[in-house]
């Protein structure tokens, strides 16, 4: 009786690591990556690698300074860097991308404890740094060589003259950040992630629901077709990739459907009202830093335990 | 001699009142959007600092327990509010960019901490010296955090362009302010403790959160249990 | 304060102890011994407590004296040192704040060497008026303009000389988006509307120099809110100061 091993459960594990999930993520990601790059030029290739590469360094970097193990090959820092070119436009200065990747992969998420720990989305969280950072050099979109607005900042003044045909909506012939433009091979990543159990439909179905319904709701858009207000944007990338993530989402089903309900909310409330014309990314942001709240008061019942009463579940005595 | 030559170097290093002892952050994060604000503000702050400590520090043995707090304010109060009028006549530029925190100059930690801590418990010649020592740490802190945040936001220092890239704004807003304190925190309090690593003595205490980061700890009316519940690490 | 409070307290609680037995015994006799000077063991106590408090009182009197005074003796002190030092800068403070004043005013009406506050009614956009005058006579107005931009009032002077021509502008204070709308404040912007004839007009891109502006990219809001000040402001010169 020699080798026997001691030691605490689990016992049984499935092969379902980390490197394993933010592969498929990237494989999910990576056609309408593709098509960004064929509309929008080799320059959206050069952003996306020098993203990449901005963040698989910082985070080796700053684990080699700090004397910790290196956690590079579990490719997290890979689809940080991945989602962030995905939200910036084809003709962004170089030095500004870089910023936002050692800001999304050192401020973010290393110094609150590494991954798993982040209060926010990285990707999101260097989006909105840089749009306050740089605003014009983050809202000039250049298609075929010509800058002009995109349909939402159109939808947003009223005048829906100039809008993409629907066939070039759902393919991505329109002006754009590298990754938003293809929403037809978004939501195909997204149905394969969930299919393969990485994410779950909640987050995604209730988010775009709740934007689209809310915005017609408030006349966003004017005469616009629905489709206009899920199709453009970063709504399909921010709610299937960016909302889903797991240590900023909600640990409950129910948790998961207000938190897409409060996204939902906001995206529509800024995008009709607010001074921006994109509110994907500030609504999640601001729902993310709401989720521990949001787990707070959708703990689930212990099994066997009594039903406690609403009120002294809300913390009263 | 010597003794008084610590207390200046005290200010500046040890017990630097932005990095260490984390006092007056508000005008720190709210001036320091340029180099010339923040070393007005570090100037204007630095007079009233000495002078308070000196006179509090003469009038100490007068000053009866009950009403020590509003006699210090009131002398603190006097000196900003001269400190006010001279800038108004003769500075009048500096006066407008600093707008309000000339008179929150007043209820600025570091004065009324110094005031509390030592000049009402020591001799005027050291009061004096405290003064300086923190004056000059403070504003030594306010033109670094300044430089940093001018160059990398605005692209210029004192109102040069330095900068060949685009300068990055959240730098200058409040956020930004905030991320470059803390990063500026984290890397001095880092040093330190490799100097004092090097040295082999102890890292000076840090302050963190509860009441060891408090200025009034040791003249606290708490319990020494009330303390230690909320006592941050010192690490 | 406290330490005095203690100190009567913890003296106080022997007396009724004593007399508690003899209470109901004695309770007549100690309502009339003051008068009668009868004494007994408890009307020495109370006696004694009296004697105390009063003590007790006249100590307080003092303290408070004592405590009221040094305040009063240092804001006395305080108060009349800054009257002096109001009283030495007062005169340079105005100038200063005049000179600020006029520095605005000659911004965009350079050839005027004074000006005058004009008593004129104000409108939705126009302020207040400026007489601008030097020695061969009025030079033009320089109207001060209040335009509702994207974060809240722009407001500026607008300096137009005696032929209608809209000499200069200079902004004075704004809420706008930093980056976007308060780029109004870069010369590329307000030198657009250097010795132009209003009414002006605000176009994307490039302006033919005459009477489009050219807006600042990524702010219509701020560029229409600034020129639709020059054009009411013209507007308010032509009816009221022709």
């Amino acid at each position: 009786m020699t080798n026997l091993t001691v030691s605490t459960s689990p016992h049984i594990h499935s092969d379902f690591t980390t490197r394993k999930i933010m592969s498929m993520v990237i494989v999910a990601l990576a056609p309408a990556g593709i098509v960004g790059i064929y509309f929008l030029g080799i320059r959206a290739l050069l952003v996306i690698i020098a993203c990449i590469a901005a963040c698989v360094l910082s985070e080796y970097l700053w684990q080699k300074i700090m004397k910790q193990k290196s956690t590079v090959g579990d490719l997290s820092a890979v689809v940080t860097g991945l989602l962030i070119a995905y939200n910036l436009p084809p003709s962004i200065p170089l030095y500004m991308a870089i910023c936002g990747c050692v800001f999304a992969i050192i401020v973010v998420k290393q110094f609150y404890g590494g991954i798993g720990c982040n209060i926010v989305n990285p990707a999101l969280a260097a989006r909105a740094m840089m749009l306050i950072s740089w605003p014009v050099a983050m809202t000039t979109w250049t298609l075929n060589g010509v800058s002009g607005a995109t349909p939402l900042a159109g939808m947003k003044a009223g005048s829906i003259v100039d809008m993409p045909s629907c066939w070039n909506l759902l393919v991505g012939n329109m002006g754009g950040c590298i990754g938003e433009t293809c929403g037809v091979l978004l939501i195909l990543g997204g149905a394969y992630l969930v299919w393969e159990n990485v994410i779950s439909w909640r987050i995604p179905v209730v988010y775009i629901l709740t934007a689209a319904i809310l915005a017609a709701v408030f006349n966003h858009g004017g005469d616009a077709h629905f489709m206009y207000e899920i199709f453009t944007g970063g709504l399909l990338l921010g709610a299937i990739y960016m909302a889903t993530d797991y240590t900023t989402s909600p640990m409950t089903a129910k948790g998961q459907y207000i938190y897409a309900f409060g996204c939902g909310l906001l995206t529509a409330l800024i995008r009709t009202w607010g001074g921006y014309p994109e509110g994907v990314s500030f609504s999640i942001l601001i729902m993310n830093v709401a989720v521990p709240l949001i787990d707070r008061y959708t703990e689930p019942r212990i099994l066997g335990a009594p039903k406690s009463n609403f009120f002294k579940r809300m913390g009263a005595k | 001699m010597a003794s008084k030559f610590k207390v200046l170097t005290n200010g500046i290093l040890t017990e630097n009142p932005t990095f260490v002892q984390c006092i007056g952050l508000c005008p720190t994060l709210a001036v320091t959007t340029s180099v010339a604000n923040g070393f007005g503000m570090g100037l204007a702050a630095s007079f009233v600092l000495i002078a308070s400590n000196a006179v509090i520090s003469l009038l100490r043995k007068i000053v009866p327990d009950e009403v020590r707090i509003p006699i210090f304010i009131v002398v603190i109060a006097g000196f900003v509010t001269m400190i006010e009028f001279l800038m108004k006549a003769f500075a009048p530029e500096l006066n407008k960019s600093l707008g309000i925190f000339i008179p929150l100059i007043v209820v600025n930690c570091i004065i009324l901490a110094r005031a509390e801590a030592f000049a009402s418990k020591n001799g005027v010649i050291a009061s004096i010296f405290d003064g300086v020592g923190m004056g000059i740490g403070f504003t030594c802190a306010l033109v670094f955090l300044g430089s940093i945040r001018e160059i990398l936001g605005s692209g210029t220092w004192l109102g040069n362009p330095v900068a060949s890239f685009e300068p990055a704004m959240l730098i200058v807003l409040a956020p930004g302010g905030f991320i470059v304190l803390g990063c500026c925190m984290g890397a001095f309090r880092a040093i330190q403790a490799k100097i004092a690593n090097f040295h082999g003595v102890a890292k000076p205490a840090a302050a963190s959160t509860g009441c060891g980061c408090c200025a009034m700890a040791k003249f606290c009316k708490k319990s020494e249990s009330e303390k230690s519940e909320c006592e941050g690490e010192a690490r | 304060m406290a330490k005095n409070n203690k100190k009567r307290k913890s003296q106080a609680k022997p007396a009724p102890v004593q007399t508690q037995n003899q209470n109901i015994n004695n309770t007549n006799q100690a309502q009339k011994s003051e008068a009668k000077q009868v004494k007994t063991p408890e009307v020495k106590q109370v006696a004694k407590v009296k004697a105390r408090n009063s003590e007790f009182q006249a100590e307080f009197k003092k303290k408070a004296l004592r405590l009221g005074g040094t305040l009063f003796a240092v804001t006395a002190v305080t108060g009349f040192i800054l009257g002096i030092v109001h009283w030495v800068t007062d005169i340079a403070i105005k100038e200063a704040e005049r000179a600020a004043r006029n520095v605005a005013f000659q911004n965009v009406m350079p050839a005027a060497k004074d000006f005058e506050t004009m008593e004129v009614a104000a409108d939705d956009f126009v302020a207040g008026v400026q007489k601008a005058t030097d020695e061969s006579g009025i030079v033009g107005y320089c109207l001060t303009v209040n335009s509702k931009g994207y974060g809240g009032n722009v407001n500026f002077i607008v300096g137009i000389t005696k032929d209608g021509t809209i000499k200069a502008i200079n902004i004075m204070s704004h809420s706008e988006t930093p980056g976007l709308g308060a780029r109004s404040t870069e010369p590329e912007f307000y030198e657009q509307f250097n010795d132009r004839k209003a009414p002006l007009k605000v176009v994307k891109g490039a302006s033919n120099g005459e009477s489009e502006i050219s807006a600042i990219s990524g702010a219509t809001i701020t560029s229409n809110a600034v020129t639709n000040g020059v054009n009411a402001a013209f507007e308010y010169w032509q009816k009221n100061l022709k």
